[in-house]
């Protein structure tokens, strides 16, 4: 009986490939999406280009140093933001000669001659590294935020080539979140020059023009007694210290019983701040967050490893700028190009919802192909079940991510997945028609409808595909589950039913309400 | 009903080819005149912007919430009902009211006086216009790969000639779909083109169903009587055709009546799309291959005359 010993074989394999499915299903729960569950997920765009102009800022100043060591004198050399560094030479005739010494010293530029001027750009391979580093180094920064903020779960990827995208399962105060991961946190302390209470009587003060190496900063608004209050400062344009020399901050109260942060230096931040302070006995010190200067103490003696940072700030906002400042700064401003928050009860509703809908669409197929097909019609429906459970074990096994319109995949998988066993079930009728045998019928029916069936599946695999590339977050769930429910709808709609069908017609020549 | 179609008819379905022909530039015209003239309801998507879902525990009608957000500056807003009850809002912001965090703190301030605790802000969503341009351009590109993807998969599976049968239906497909959408401005986003896309990919099941059979009985007769072959191919396949595309209407069906607001214009472009792609595999696919046919071969035998 070599049908039956086929059978048996083929049922074993559904069966471990069931056992197989039901082990996946039962290890983890399937991975909901940020609008099924609720949360946020932002997109943010990294000013690498910013990272860039200050590259080059530095490279001017580099080159400076090497051709004047080398005996060029060198008359200006001026960043050109993201273009590159324009080199002028006191004395154009050793262009050549400054030329060949830029492209010895420094490997990763290209240096060339413009208008009887040197122009420096890096080079191709060299500004990927300094972006690819830049979104790198932002995502490290990122992650340690978020870790320090406390969100289960949170997930943190690259998009693209400069853009991360953040996601925070169950956050409740997007705000707050957005604060935190949006902010730079770039501290740096600064000696003060000058002070005014506008930037127009500071300028006035200065009818040449302020003093080379020092720039303007704002103040932060400052309420004493009663009154709002903003300074504007004239600072050394280089930072004593940066934020990268801290070493520990926290949230604590200032001497007027007020939140504020106090931070910690590293060894040689501590060196280097001991060593300034010290000559600074009696003058200001801009305390510079993000370009604003927070306050601006006056230094009563030699201050080394700690500091602290006053402001008008809540509790909740100390404890928060504790946190970006221990994660540290980001190498480059973000911006959010892309932002959803959803809510807990909106995410269960539209669950609930789908789950409804996929039990009208199983109901509909159900009784209309019991109907239409009888027995045959039954086993197909069986065969769908399979097919969600495959589908099932599918998702949670490679990982993908239910999503709204994932579910909605999944419902138009119901519909479309028995559509081969619609092709097959009128096929083996028309041969039925023909008066064949039940046995013939169905072998025919089966092989002849597999071409069609493929192409059909085929086309429609395409489409997904197409849509999982360009498909952003959501909409890639409904093009996997679209693609991986074609798949197995291929192997349920003709492996399997077809076993099912010939283990319970398979032996009859004919049957009323086979078909 | 169960023995629907249980056989096949004999409808000369080729016989008022020109009729679908008609019907079909008619259609396409007019999508396509829509399409220009009156164009889309663009979704958050495509425009950037702020959207707002709120929830209130009373009725609240949108002149109220128009009202409250006037108290802020927020002025140029569409506001659009969600489900059956009349306390839940879509709130559309546009993009130069300013960014996410601006417009929610606006939003939450105007609410907070005007209607107290009574409201839950359900979701929030922010699209940047880079964002949205990009999608704008993804989406026709994916499109266009889609079409360019069938072209050259049927085309190697079966004739050129039925390859170029089979993609024509699809813009066919897809333009009277957006028309639709022009026409009675249902808000056109993301989700709306996934729909295109995979009725793209399902609609052409249908045709390569009906090519297949007439592949498989130009096997068996030869290219003599195209007409009859191709009106026979139909009919054979007239209860497989109208199923499958059944089943899967059902499950549509569904989507649409018990899906929830947001699969509202998915599941409808879902629902046209795969009725226009009944309709054309058979009106519009299969005349073509004849036609194309016909034309092909008066031109070879014109050549053969002339040499």
């Amino acid at each position: 009986m070599k049908f039956k010993e086929n059978i048996k074989f083929k049922l074993s394999l559904i069966f471990i490939l069931t056992v197989v499915a039901l082990y996946f299903i039962f290890s983890k729960p399937v991975k909901l999406g940020l609008d099924l569950q609720g949360g946020m997920s932002i997109t943010l765009q990294v000013d690498v280009n910013k990272v860039i102009e200050l590259k080059y800022q530095n490279l001017a100043k580099d080159i400076e140093n090497i051709l004047t060591k080398n005996g060029i004198k060198v008359l200006e050399a001026k960043a050109e933001g993201t273009k590159g560094v324009v080199i002028t030479l006191l004395d154009p005739t050793k262009l050549e000669k400054a030329l060949n010494i830029l492209r010895e010293e420094n490997p990763v530029i290209d240096v060339n001659t413009q208008n009887g001027a040197l122009f420096v750009k890096f080079k191709e391979w060299e500004i990927k590294k300094i972006k690819d580093q830049t979104v790198k180094q932002a995502i490290e920064t990122l992650r340690n935020r978020i870790d320090e903020f406390g969100t289960l779960n949170p997930n943190i990827a690259r998009k693209g080539e400069d853009r991360i995208l953040v996601e925070l399962p169950g956050v409740v105060d997007p705000e707050r979140a957005k604060a935190i991961i949006g902010r730079t946190a770039q501290l740096e302390i600064k000696e003060v020059v000058d002070t005014a209470f506008s930037k127009e009587e500071l300028l006035k003060k200065y009818p040449n023009g302020i003093p080379e190496g020092t720039e303007i900063l704002e103040g932060v608004e400052q309420k004493i007694q009663g009154k709002k209050i903003k300074e504007w400062y004239l600072v050394k344009k280089e930072p004593i210290i940066t934020g990268d020399m801290l070493k520990d901050a926290r949230a604590t109260i200032d001497n007027r019983g007020k939140p504020a942060v106090n931070f910690e230096l590293t060894s040689e931040g501590a060196d280097k701040f001991g060593e300034a302070t010290a000559k600074m006995i009696g003058k200001r010190l801009a305390i510079v967050l993000d370009n604003k200067v927070m306050s601006a103490p006056v230094v009563r003696s030699r201050i080394s490893a700690s500091g602290q940072i006053t402001g008008d700030f809540t509790s909740e906002e100390a404890a928060d700028l504790a946190i970006v400042l221990r994660a540290g700064a980001l190498p480059a401003p973000v911006y959010i190009l892309e932002e959803s928050v959803i809510g807990p009860t909106l995410g269960k509703e539209s669950i609930e919802k789908t789950v409804k809908a996929g039990i009208a669409a199983l109901i509909l197929v159900g009784i209309f192909m019991i109907w239409r097909y009888a027995i045959s019609g039954f086993i197909s429906i069986i065969a769908l079940f399979f097919n969600g459970l495959f589908l099932w074990a599918a998702m949670v096994a490679l990982d993908v991510t239910l999503t709204l319109p994932g579910i909605a995949g999944i419902i138009l998988n119901i519909g479309m997945a028995v559509d081969a066993n619609v092709i097959i079930f009128e096929r083996i009728k028309e041969e039925l028609r023909k008066g064949m045998t039940l046995r013939v019928a169905i072998e025919e029916g089966f092989k002849r409808a597999w071409d069609a069936i493929f192409d059909a599946q085929v086309t429609t695999l395409i489409a997904a595909f197409v849509l999982f590339q360009f498909g952003t977050g959501p909409l890639k769930g409904f093009a996997a589950t679209l693609s991986i429910g074609t798949i197995i709808s291929i192997f349920t709609a003709l492996y399997l039913t077809k076993v099912f069908i010939d283990l319970i017609l398979g032996g009859k020549k004919q049957l009323k309400y086979a078909f | 009903m169960r023995h629907f179609l249980s056989t096949p008819p004999n409808i000369d379905f080729l016989k008022i080819k020109k009729i679908g022909y008609i019907t079909s530039a008619t259609f396409v015209i007019l999508s396509l005149l829509l399409i220009f003239i009156k164009g889309f309801n663009l979704g958050l998507d495509f425009t950037g912007g702020t959207s707002i879902q709120v929830k209130f525990k009373q009725q609240i009608t949108a002149g109220e919430i128009r009202k409250a957000l006037k108290t802020v500056n927020i002025t140029d807003i569409q506001i659009q009902s969600v489900g059956k009850e009349g306390n839940e809002y879509e709130i559309r912001v546009p993009i130069k009211v300013g960014s996410s965090t601006v417009v929610y703190k606006k939003v939450k301030k105007a609410f907070d006086e005007f209607f107290k605790n009574k409201y839950e802000i359900r979701k929030v969503e922010y699209i940047g216009s880079v964002v949205g341009e990009e999608l704008r351009k993804a989406s026709i590109y994916s499109i266009i790969a889609v079409m360019i993807a069938i072209l050259l998969y049927v085309g190697y599976r079966f004739e050129p000639v039925f390859a170029i049968a089979a993609v024509i239906p699809l813009f066919h497909d897809a333009i009277i779909t957006l028309g639709f959408f022009s026409l009675f401005g249902i808000e056109l986003n993301l989700s709306v083109i996934a729909a295109i896309l995979t009725v793209l990919g399902y609609s052409l099941n249908d045709t390569i169903i009906i090519f297949d059979r007439m592949r498989e009985n130009l096997k068996l007769r030869g290219k003599k009587n195209l007409i009859l072959l191709a009106n026979q191919s139909i009919n054979e396949n007239l209860a497989r055709t109208l199923i499958t595309s059944g089943t899967t209407l059902f499950s549509v069906l569904a989507l649409y009546l018990f899906g929830g607001e947001s699969l509202k214009g998915f599941s409808l472009a879902l629902l046209i799309g795969i009725i226009f792609g009944t309709y054309s595999s058979i009106y519009v696919a299969v005349p073509l291959v004849i036609d194309l046919e016909k034309y092909i071969r008066n031109k070879t035998l014109k050549e053969v005359k002339a040499n």
